[in-house]
């Protein structure tokens, strides 16, 4: 360096203006660092995947996924559950709770009363009410209708507490039917607890000239002006997919098929007014 | 004065030039030819399939509305990623995307597996309000897609350029597009391209 200091150094032998360029050699350290990078990936090329197909260290993105996967279920192995352990207990309930705002609230609404799936709060199971009949439809799902398969998705544990806060929505602590679920399956059926005889309604020309009134400005958008089907099912042959009695009718109308885009009418239309209704589609196959 | 190299590349623009492109380009090159050549860069997949025609429409609406903006579809390899959406994506999974859609940020979820998580008529609630379903979302609504009917105009064309691409359309395929897309709404197509995503491979029955 001492030399350095003394001499002038090297120009690169131009001028432009008087202004001249110094041509001092790079830095050793920073010579030293680029051929060290160029060795460095030559090496490296070897170690990890490229050109010469899995590189000698073995290393790929999948098998350090599945290390991760591995270590993973070492460290929260999946607890042997059973949903009855669960039930009636306010602790695994709420946390149940949680669990289900997140992954179920999108169909059952946030309350469980039903949106695009079926609402959970009354005592009405398409798929059985016990504990395990809950555990099984959520961890299977009902693809068909939309149900995601959720065992995979939560595990056993989540899904026991899951089933065990969907279990609480209609029974108390000791298993008993709350009062609110068995309100609700009279209130859906027969709104204001008026009970109307379907006997004095069906075949009676008032009441299905009532009902075609009610059917043409509630029912004809998706079962077709003449209940011949659109979106939603013919409903003049014999084709009975929730039942063609009177009060299967009925029922369907006043509960709908969340599932299938048809409305729940009992709240809307009201029991003397789906009696009609009812009245009105019988007679569409029944003349 | 001795020769200068230096000198002599940089008082030459266009040689400057040439020989900048050209290391430029071995990077590259030596990245992305060796993929055209060796066989596992994309290992097949059974249970790949081209889109339908109106699957491949509704993906049409799914770039026009920039969905890629804050969806991706591109689950990867990390534990945390497929606990959420299921198994992590495979190569073949986009063998007949042009473009793919694996995006780069997650406002929303990633849509990789989306298809048949969710019902149709989810889907429909979820189009007209998305709050509707999921509360704390913060995704538009997209009211026009069930009033606006699809425009299959270009359907035959679209598929062809697939084909050409490397989708293996069949002719009679293309010559059906336009009776399968009749009479759809845009809602039904992007329904319909949802559903499809990610049916490939299957979440692990337990």
């Amino acid at each position: 360096m001492s030399d350095n200091d003394k001499k002038e150094p090297q120009t690169i032998g131009h001028a432009i203006d008087g202004i001249e360029e110094y041509d001092n050699p790079l830095p050793g350290w920073w010579l030293l660092m680029f051929y060290g990078a160029i060795i460095f990936s030559v090496i490296y090329w070897f170690l990890y995947p490229s050109w010469f197909g899995k590189g000698y260290l073995g290393w790929s993105q999948i098998s350090q996924y599945e290390e991760e996967v591995k270590q993973a279920k070492i460290l929260y192995p999946e607890k042997v559950v059973s949903i009855n352990d669960f039930i009636g207990k306010d602790e695994f309930i709420n946390k149940g709770k949680e669990i289900f705002a997140q992954n179920c609230a999108s169909c059952h609404g946030p309350e469980g009363k039903g949106l695009v799936g079926p609402n959970l709060t009354d005592n009405v199971w398409i798929h059985g009410g016990k504990p395990e009949e809950i555990f099984n439809t959520i961890t299977k799902g009902v693809t068909a209708k939309g149900m995601p398969t959720w065992g995979p998705v939560l595990g056993k544990e989540k899904v026991a507490l899951v089933g065990a806060f969907v279990y609480s929505l209609s029974h108390d602590s000791q298993g008993n039917l709350l009062p609110s679920a068995k309100q609700q399956v009279v209130a859906s059926i027969v709104k204001e607890d008026k009970i109307i005889d379907l006997n004095k309604v069906i075949g009676n020309p008032e009441h299905i000239a009532k009902g075609k009134e009610i059917f043409t400005q509630n029912c004809v958008s998706c079962h077709g002006p003449e209940g011949k089907g659109l979106v939603g099912p013919n409903l003049t042959d014999s084709v009975w997919i929730h039942g063609g009695k009177p009060e299967n009718i009925r029922d369907t109308i006043t509960k709908g098929v969340a599932a299938k885009g048809m409305p729940t009418w009992g709240p809307i239309l009201g029991s003397e007014k789906i009696a009609d209704v009812t009245a009105f589609v019988y007679s569409l196959s029944n003349k | 004065m001795k020769f200068n190299r230096h000198q002599f590349v940089e008082q030459r623009a266009a040689l400057m030039g040439i020989l900048v492109t050209i290391v430029v380009s071995i990077g590259g090159l030596a990245e992305i030819v060796p993929l055209y050549f060796l066989k596992d860069t994309i290992p097949p997949l059974e249970g790949v399939k081209p889109y339908t025609p109106l699957e491949l429409e509704g993906r049409d609406i799914y770039i026009r509305e920039g969905c890629y903006n804050c969806h991706s579809q591109m689950i990867r390899p990390f534990r945390a990623e497929t606990e959420r959406y299921g198994p992590y994506s495979k190569p073949a999974e986009s063998m007949y995307d042009h473009p793919f859609q694996w995006g780069s940020k997650r406002t929303g979820p990633d849509l990789a597996r989306v298809g048949g998580k969710y019902s149709d008529s989810w889907h429909v609630q979820h189009f007209r309000d998305p709050r509707s379903m999921v509360p704390e979302s913060v995704m538009p609504r997209y009211p026009w897609f069930e009033k606006t009917p699809l425009d299959n105009s270009k359907i035959q064309d679209k598929m062809r350029a697939m084909k050409m691409l490397g989708v293996p359309y069949t002719e009679a395929d293309i010559f059906r597009a336009p009776r399968e897309t009749a009479n759809k709404t845009e809602l039904d197509a992007i329904i319909a391209y949802l559903q499809s995503l990610g049916k490939a491979v299957k979440r692990e029955e337990e």
